[in-house]
C-alpha cells in the first residue's frame, strides 16, 4: 500500500504527496499526529501544507525554507506557485 | 551491518574495489589501438576519450584528468597508448601515474604503426595482468571508500526518494571514517546559504560560494538573464515550485553532513568527510571527474532511466520510483520507490543501499558492469576547438 504524504525533515511544513489525494481524504498524521482533511485536490509529487502557515512565513521543506507564503495557507492545502514565491536568492 | 570490506590494496595507500588494467588512450587519434589492445586482454579496459590535442585552455586539467584515471585505486598498472606528435605530454602523464607506485607502459604509434602498437600494447597489458592476478583482496576499513554522487534523468521524485536514500548513504560512510563527493556545482545554485553553514571553517566556506557564483555566471551566459531563477516547465508540472526547492533535492544526495574541502574537476582530496567537487552538470562528464578524482564507486539516482556507467568505476543506478525500476529491470540496481510504500521507511532503504555498497565493493558487478559498459569517457571542456 502507497503512503499517502512524505515528509522529508521534522521541521518541514509541507509535505509531497506520494499519489493524487482528492479534496476531502482524510490525512493520517505521522507518528500518531491527529488527522487532518486534505483542502482540495493534490496531484502527485506536489507538496502540501502539514501546518497552518502565516502570510510571508517560510515555507520549508528538507527542513529549509524554500520560498515564503505569499498568503495564509491553511493546513491540507495545495502548495504551489500560487502561494509560494521564492527569495530573491539569485 | 559489516563495517570493513575485502579491497585490493595499492602501494600509494588507497584500495580498489575492482582490479584493472587500464589501456589509456592519450589522444582520440589513439583511441582505436587503445580498444584493440584490450579487447583481447582480460582484466584490460580501455578508456578513450575525444580530446588530448585542439583545444589549449584546458589542456593541465586533461592532462591531470588522464592522470588521475590511470591512479583511481580500482586500477593496478596502465598501459598509455600515445600518438606522438599529439598536445597531451604523454610522459608527464606516465610519470604522475608512476610516482603513485603504478606500473606503466607507454607504447608510441607512431614509431612503428597501429599494427606494432597494438602487438607491444597487447603484451605489455598481458604482462600487468598477469600480475594484477597476484594481487589478493584484504580486510580493508570501510573508511578507504570514496563515494561518489551523482543524479542524471531526473524526474519529480528523484528528490523525494533516490537523492535523500543517497545522502543517508553518504551520511553512514563519512560516519564510518569515508568520503563522499557532491559534485554538479550548475545544480547547487540557489544552497549557497546552506551549504555555507554546513562548511567545515571560512575557507571552506568562500571556496563553495566562489564555485558556485562562478557555475552561476556561466549559466547566466549561456542560457540569458532569466537562467537562474528558471526552472524547466516539466519540473513545475512535477510539483516544484522555487529554483531553491529544486536544487535542495539535488543537495540532498550529499547529505547533512559537514563540508570539509571544495576542490576543482578531478582533483582529489587529502581530506576525509564531504567534498565538493567543482564540475559540470552533464553525467557523462561528471563521472570522469569523479573517477579521477579516485572515487572507486558511484551512486547514481534517476527518475527517467539512464544505463549510463564508467569503465573503471562501478556505478550504482538508484531509480527514484518503482515504475521505472521494473521498465528498465536490466540497468537499475535499487529501488528507492520502495520508500512510498507502506513499511519501507528511509532507515530500512539505507540499510539496503549500504548491502548494495559493500556487495559490490566485494566484486558483485552493478548492472552498468553487466550490460559491458563502453570505453568512451568524456572529459568536461569549455573552449572552442583550434
Amino acid at each position: 500500500m502507497k503512503k499517502q504524504v512524505l515528509i522529508m525533515d521534522p521541521k518541514d511544513n509541507v509535505g509531497i504527496a506520494v499519489r493524487e489525494i482528492g479534496q476531502g481524504e482524510s490525512i493520517h498524521g505521522e507518528d500518531g499526529g491527529e488527522d487532518f482533511p486534505a483542502l482540495e485536490r493534490i496531484p502527485c509529487s506536489h507538496k502540501m501544507a502539514i501546518a497552518d502557515i502565516g502570510e510571508k512565513e517560510p515555507v520549508i521543506r528538507y527542513g529549509e525554507a524554500i520560498g515564503y507564503a505569499t498568503r495564509a495557507i491553511r493546513r491540507g492545502e495545495w502548495v504551489h506557485i500560487h502561494n509560494l514565491d521564492a527569495y530573491d536568492m539569485m | 551491518m559489516k563495517t570493513t570490506f575485502m579491497g585490493y590494496p595499492r602501494p600509494d595507500g588507497g584500495v580498489g574495489i575492482r582490479n584493472f588494467v587500464a589501456v589509456i588512450s592519450t589522444v582520440s587519434c589513439a583511441n582505436l589501438v587503445a580498444e584493440r589492445i584490450a579487447r583481447e586482454v582480460e582484466g584490460a579496459v580501455a578508456i578513450c576519450h575525444g580530446h588530448g590535442c585542439g583545444r589549449r585552455p584546458e589542456r593541465e586539467m586533461h592532462n591531470r584528468i588522464l592522470a588521475g584515471l590511470g591512479r583511481n585505486p580500482n586500477v593496478y598498472g596502465v598501459v598509455l597508448v600515445s600518438l606522438g606528435c599529439e598536445g597531451t605530454p604523454a610522459s608527464w602523464v606516465a610519470e604522475e601515474i608512476r610516482k603513485s607506485g603504478r606500473p606503466v607502459e607507454l607504447l608510441t604509434i607512431q614509431e612503428g604503426g597501429s599494427g606494432q602498437a597494438v602487438e607491444k600494447g597487447i603484451r605489455a597489458a598481458r604482462r600487468l595482468a598477469a600480475q594484477a592476478a597476484q594481487v589478493e583482496r584484504a580486510e580493508t576499513p570501510l573508511g578507504s571508500l570514496i563515494l561518489g554522487m551523482e543524479c542524471g534523468g531526473s524526474d519529480a521524485f528523484s528528490g523525494v526518494t533516490a537523492n535523500p536514500a543517497i545522502g543517508d548513504l553518504a551520511d553512514w560512510l563519512i560516519a564510518q571514517g569515508g568520503s563522499a563527493v557532491l559534485t554538479e556545482t550548475t545544480e547547487l545554485i540557489g544552497t549557497t546559504g546552506i551549504l555555507g553553514r554546513r562548511a567545515k571553517n571560512e575557507e571552506i566556506k568562500r571556496r563553495i560560494l566562489e564555485v558556485v557564483e562562478d557555475a552561476h555566471q556561466n549559466t547566466l551566459r549561456c542560457l540569458g538573464e532569466n537562467a537562474a531563477r528558471a526552472i524547466a516547465p516539466g519540473n513545475m508540472d512535477g510539483g516544484m515550485s522555487t529554483i531553491q526547492e529544486k536544487a535542495l533535492g539535488c543537495v540532498r544526495k550529499g547529505g547533512s553532513s559537514i563540508i570539509t574541502d571544495v576542490v576543482e574537476y578531478g582533483q582529489p582530496s587529502g581530506q576525509k568527510g564531504l567534498i565538493i567537487m567543482d564540475g559540470p552538470g552533464y553525467d557523462a562528464e561528471s563521472l570522469t571527474g569523479l573517477a579521477a578524482l579516485g572515487c572507486q564507486i558511484i551512486f547514481f539516482s534517476t527518475g527517467r532511466g539512464t544505463p549510463l556507467g564508467f569503465p573503471i568505476v562501478p556505478v550504482v543506478k538508484v531509480a527514484s520510483n518503482s515504475a521505472l525500476y521494473r521498465r528498465m529491470p536490466l540497468d537499475m540496481d535499487v529501488d528507492a520507490g520502495l520508500v512510498l510504500e507502506d513499511g519501507c521507511t528511509f532507515r530500512d532503504l539505507r540499510e539496503r543501499m549500504a548491502e548494495q555498497l559493500l556487495s559490490t565493493a566485494e566484486g558483485a558487478l552493478t548492472k552498468s558492469e553487466r550490460n559491458g559498459q563502453t570505453s568512451f569517457v568524456c572529459l568536461w571542456s569549455h573552449s572552442k576547438s583550434i
